[in-house]
């Protein structure tokens, strides 16, 4: 018998129904084979439209659920949901997308637009009709994690995580935990002292009964998936292996060293901020006058981005250095101090006796060396004429650049970095410190440049992030996904070569086999298999034939 | 284990309570206003992905809904907190809708028939609604309100034409107001932010000039589901614009305001706003007279450069001096200084959009002393200390996530909303630990 | 040149630093529009950075005319008219004189009640008509600070917007 299909037009207020003419797909639709029942919703998407649904389930007795509306990456999870709750599994249902594909692409030419969605729903309406019930495997979450990076970071994170009752082990590649902050004299916005804000954390994370600290250690390797991961550690030396549940990344981001630009490398009184700040903090600046430059090595072509931290850093610094009557210059190109914090900062700069002039970034500042001091000339737009200062000292600004093992590690978790080399997340506005992988997460500088605060929150996010599914216990994954038809894999492993999950392994046979709970469905291995042993689930060959058939069939 | 009170519904209050409920807690999230959503149901796009921002809003609000382990009281305000973490009595008051949430299916037709139309807030002014409404199509819950104050049986005793055409029977004049008691362990407060009013800045005529209009007003402008339809009409004669001039920092970086900070987001949204435009009609001319720019988000300078190289908006360092209007052709003559060169110039355009301040929600002057927590000198919620305890008030159990505590963008919500929540489960872990 | 610190006598008396230069004062200005070299953003800048000599030396800081719109849109309450009375004050104790402009507008007001000569009168329908016909004073004849007796058609747009 063939399966009851329910097929619902949105309308999505004048999105879709001010090029698609919606009654008319409607009416196809009812003469598509298998539909039993077809009708339009103002928002399919509304707690009205999805009730509706539900009605016209039990109403109708459908067996399969078409929703003809937006995009399935946003609002497929809302419809599947609504199946189940009305006893249709999840995996009877099916998207046609006439908007995003359809009404906003084709907004000049609705009857052709119209024309296109109903093929489009015809496809939908032949996969729909081929489609199984799934089955989400659970799997354990081991309610531990592990923390990649011993910065404030990773510590902070350590430590919620250990608060809300999970074992953790940070892996730390130096000697010491601190990460970036060891060796700072004050931070910004209070100017509350480094070590003030460094050594309780230190103190709680080496004390806790649920955090074990391993220092000058590496991870090695790491197999799994969410709730199961191994991890090869290279522990001082000595190798060991332990199983986690999720996994934190907070490892950081080094300062860029710019041989070469503005006599940075060969000239002794050219130092980055950091280096800077290591002087104040030893009491050994005595330089009478201080040139500041900012974006040195950022928001060019090599690196096109904002490093946020800088402008924020040369205006503590300049506050700090300035105390002691010094004359210091800020050249700057679009001075970030932005909140208020930072805004205030800057007021508070500038009343101490710190000048800010503007350059412009087609025109650098050019340095000069001489023995009795530095020349910085420069045009600048502050006073729209040129500016020669002199220096002894010239501070560069420069940006935080990735770790030199980031990309090491990218391929060992197998999580995406950015075209800057950052550490990727899944969704750069509602899953900012979430890995697209289940399980993982980001914090803290590896993720982007910020501020310590701003770091101290993310690690505090990723250890609710990370507690979610530790607390559960349990996690479900999704039913698509590839099965190796064990009588036909020849094991020849092609399909472990090119899984970018590492989601199937070699069984004891010495065949391929799908690790249900790691596998995204995303096709690869299907479509390299020699043998077409692989199959699918929720795509397969005659789902796929079915829509190419349909979409090639007159309307 | 305790439930945990949200106040806000906002993507903040919204991102606290998923991550809570996700784990098992329960969560009671208090939302003012008749729908969660806040600020991003109201834009039309997000930088730097040009999301559609309820599209991917829309999906979160529902799970919220759906939970088994959220409740959601909408018009509701916090009016009484006592006690300590682990151990608050909340008192939450809930406003009457006059419409019954178990009858009411949205279906809108008391709307429809309703003869009194107010300004309707969602659509920052620029469209209304009737004194029976629902507060936008994707609102959740979806359930009608009764203005009270608008109501034509409320204030003179006739009509009840809702009533008459609900085909539902959900409307009830009789319903009052009722105070729920909560126990709970710890207060996470997510109110959000306010735009800054720029009428008082004389010089740039909002309030005269009708094609003066604030940065949210332009987002409702230029969406679909806005007053027109995601065409740039503008307000004086309908004409589509395509002649655009952005002002940054109205009301921010500005003494005399009371508001000398800077409002973080707005260089980068009126960024957005201007590709929006381009998207639109590639032809448009679109100018940002800007002070800094600041491009110091993830994603920001890369959007930034696009804009101009790929689309062709031109940024002005100025901050202009006045704006005049034209009174037969109604466009805006704009007097600035690029002050790369030293110059004084002036540019006619169609449309002005005014990017204004994020000042504190004046809710929170309300609220802050119910929760016994402090403000600071403009009216945000005060954070303690902002390097070690990025999140937390200095009270123990009340904590702070979004731009209720300054301006900030919505991926620095998000996290800071999952710390509220790591904060809230941690409070929760030592009372389970000591019982 | 910058190479020390020059005397700032001018920026210990007005908040000079509080300057985030942002250009509302000489795009608000009626001088900067018109004369080259006034600007008060960069006669700010200037000072702050203890360059008053140059400025006090150009002679530009007489041409501000004390309308005080400067300030009035100053989002952070600097006065640049401050500091460029500061400036003038500075001048005067050097043995600066102030332009003789300024003694015959003094003069102009007081024996004729118009600072200088005025423009001809313009009516709604944009044509010109002779202040002497009218009966209305005309000065001394002498021309106007900086301005030029206009002649050409005027720009309908400009004359809406109140001339920029």
């Amino acid at each position: 018998m063939a399966p009851r299909i329910g097929v619902f037009v949105c309308r999505c207020g004048i999105n879709i129904a001010a090029y698609v003419d919606v009654p008319a797909v409607v009416e196809y639709a009812k003469t598509l084979p298998g539909v039993e029942y077809a009708e339009e919703n103002m928002y399919t998407c509304s707690s009205d439209g999805l009730n509706k649904i539900k009605e016209a389930i039990k109403k109708h007795s459908l067996e399969r659920v078409v929703v003809a509306s937006c995009t399935p990456r946003t609002h497929e999870p809302l419809f599947q949901v609504t199946c189940e709750e009305a006893g249709v599994n999840k995996y009877l249902f099916e998207m046609a997308n006439i908007r995003d594909q359809c009404s906003w692409v084709h907004m000049r030419e609705p009857e052709k637009a119209t024309e296109k969605a109903k093929d489009l729903i015809r496809m939908a309406v032949a996969k729909a009709a081929l489609l199984e019930p799934g089955d989400e495997p659970e799997i354990d979450v081991n309610p531990s994690a592990l923390v990649i990076g011993g910065g404030v970071s990773g510590m902070r994170a350590a430590l919620s995580i250990a608060d809300q009752g999970f074992d953790v082990t940070i892996v730390e590649k130096e000697h010491n935990l601190g990460g970036k902050l060891l060796g700072f004299d004050s931070l910004f916005p209070h100017k509350q002292k480094a070590s003030e804000v460094l050594e309780p954390l230190i103190k709680r994370v080496t004390t806790h009964p649920r955090i074990r600290v391993l220092t000058e250690s590496v991870v090695k390797s790491v197999y799994g998936f969410i709730g199961n991961f191994d991890i090869g550690i290279d522990a001082g030396g000595k190798a060991e292996n332990f199983n986690v549940g999720t996994i934190i990344v907070a490892v950081g981001a080094e300062v860029l060293k710019p041989r070469g630009l503005y006599l940075y490398g060969e000239d002794p009184r050219v130092v980055t901020q950091s280096e800077l700040e290591q002087l104040i903090h030893a009491g050994r600046v005595d330089a009478g006058r201080i040139v500041m430059i900012q974006c040195a090595g950022s928001r060019s072509v090599e690196r096109p981005y904002c490093s946020r931290i800088c402008c924020n850093e040369a205006v503590k610094n300049a506050i700090n250095v300035a105390e002691k009557g010094r004359e210091v210059y800020v050249l700057y190109r679009d001075l970030q101090t932005y909140g208020i914090h930072y805004s205030r900062l800057e007021q508070e700069a500038k009343r101490k006796g710190v000048k800010f002039l503007k350059y412009q970034a087609e025109k650098p500042p050019l340095v000069t060396a001489s023995p009795d001091g530095l020349k910085v000339s420069l045009y600048s737009p502050t006073v729209n004429e040129a500016v020669e200062l002199g220096a002894d000292m010239l501070v560069l600004s420069t940006p935080l650049i990735p770790v030199a093992d980031a990309k090491e590690l990218s391929q060992m978790l197998k999580v995406p970095l950015d075209s800057n080399g950052f550490f990727m997340e899944a969704h750069v506005k509602l899953r900012p410190i979430d890995f697209a992988t289940d399980g993982i997460f980001v914090c803290g500088t590896a993720h982007s440049p910020k501020g310590i605060g701003e770091s101290v929150a993310q690690a505090l996010g990723v250890a609710s992030r990370a507690s979610i599914p530790m607390a559960k216990k349990r996690v479900r994954t999704a039913a698509i996904m590839s099965q190796v038809d064990q009588t036909r894999c020849s094991g020849c492993g092609t399909c472990i070569d090119v899984c970018p999950y590492n989601a199937i392994r070699k069984n004891e046979k010495g065949l391929a086999e799908t690790i249900a709970a790691v596998c995204k469905g995303c096709g690869v291995c299907g479509a390299t298999c020699p043998e077409k042993a692989i199959t699918m689930h929720h795509f397969t060959d005659e789902q796929i034939q079915a829509q190419g058939l349909a979409a090639l069939k007159e309307g | 284990m305790k439930p945990v009170l949200v106040i806000g519904g906002g993507i903040a209050g919204i991102q606290a309570s998923l991550d809570l409920a996700d784990r098992g807690t329960k969560v009671h999230l208090v939302e003012r206003t008749p729908s969660i959503g806040g600020v991003m149901a109201q834009l039309d796009k997000t930088f730097p992905t040009m999301d559609c921002s309820i599209c991917i809003l829309a999906p979160k609000m529902i799970e919220c809904y759906r939970h088994p382990n959220i409740t959601i009281h909408t018009e509701s305000e916090v009016v009484g907190l006592e006690g300590s973490v682990g151990d608050f009595d909340v008192k939450v008051l809930e406003h009457p809708r006059s419409v019954d949430p178990s009858k009411c299916t949205g279906c809108g037709l008391c709307s429809e028939k309703c003869p009194v139309k107010r300004p309707s807030v969602f659509q920052a002014g620029l469209g209304q609604r009737k004194a029976i409404y629902l507060a936008f199509p994707q609102a959740v819950p979806l359930i009608a309100t009764i203005d009270r104050d608008a109501c034509l049986w409320f204030t003179k005793g006739i009509c009840r034409t809702c009533e008459k055409v609900c085909p539902a029977g959900a409307v009830d004049y009789e319903q009052k107001e009722n105070t729920v008691e909560l126990n709970v362990s710890s207060v996470i407060a997510a109110t959000g932010f306010e735009q800054y009013n720029p009428k008082d800045i004389g010089e740039y005529g909002y309030g005269r000039y009708k094609n003066v209009l604030t940065a949210l007003e332009f987002e409702r402008l230029i969406c679909a589901s806005g007053p027109t339809g995601g065409v740039l009409n503008r307000p004086s004669d309908g004409k589509v614009s395509h002649n655009v001039a952005f002002i940054q920092c109205v009301g921010s970086r500005t003494q005399t305001t009371g508001y000398p900070y800077c409002s973080a987001s707005c260089c980068i949204y009126a960024t957005k706003e201007a590709v929006l435009i381009k998207e639109h009609e590639p032809s448009s001319h679109v100018t940002i007279f800007y002070m800094d720019l600041k491009t110091f988000g993830k994603g920001f300078q890369g959007f930034v450069d696009r804009a101009q190289s790929h689309w062709g908006v031109r940024y002005i360092r100025g901050r202009p001096g006045e704006i005049r209007e034209d009174p037969v052709t109604k466009n805006l003559t704009i007097l600035y200084e690029n002050t790369e060169v030293g110059k004084v110039e002036r540019e006619e355009v169609d449309l002005v959009v005014l990017c204004t301040a994020a000042v504190p929600h004046r809710e929170n002057r309300k609220l802050a002393p119910v929760l016994g927590i402090a403000l600071d000198e403009y009216g945000f919620f005060e954070v303690g200390d902002p390097v070690s305890a990025p999140v937390e008030t200095g009270k123990p159990g009340v904590y702070v996530c979004g731009s209720c505590h300054g301006p900030r963008d919505i991926p620095e919500s998000v996290a800071e909303a999952s710390a509220t929540a790591a904060k809230a489960s941690e409070d929760a872990a030592r009372a389970e630990a000591k019982q | 040149m910058l190479t020390q610190k020059k005397s700032q006598k001018a920026a210990d008396k007005v908040n000079a630093e509080a300057c985030d230069p942002c250009g509302k004062c000489p795009s608000a200005c009626p001088v900067t529009a018109r004369i080259e070299g006034f600007n008060p953003r960069q006669i700010i800048a200037k000072v702050d950075l203890g360059k008053e000599d140059a400025l006090i030396k150009s002679g530009v800081i007489w041409t501000c005319t004390s309308c005080l719109k400067c300030k009035e849109r100053c989002p952070e309450e600097v006065s640049p008219y401050e500091v460029v009375l500061e400036l003038r004050r500075e001048a005067i104790a050097e043995g600066q004189q102030h332009p003789t402009s300024y003694d015959e507008a003094e003069r102009a007001v007081t024996e004729t009640g118009v600072v200088q000569q005025p423009l001809p009168v313009r009516t709604r329908s944009r044509d010109r008509k002779d202040r002497a016909a009218l009966g209305l004073a005309m000065g001394l004849g002498q021309e106007p600070l900086g301005l030029e007796l206009n002649q050409s058609p005027v720009d309908p747009v400009l004359a809406r917007i109140g001339g920029a």
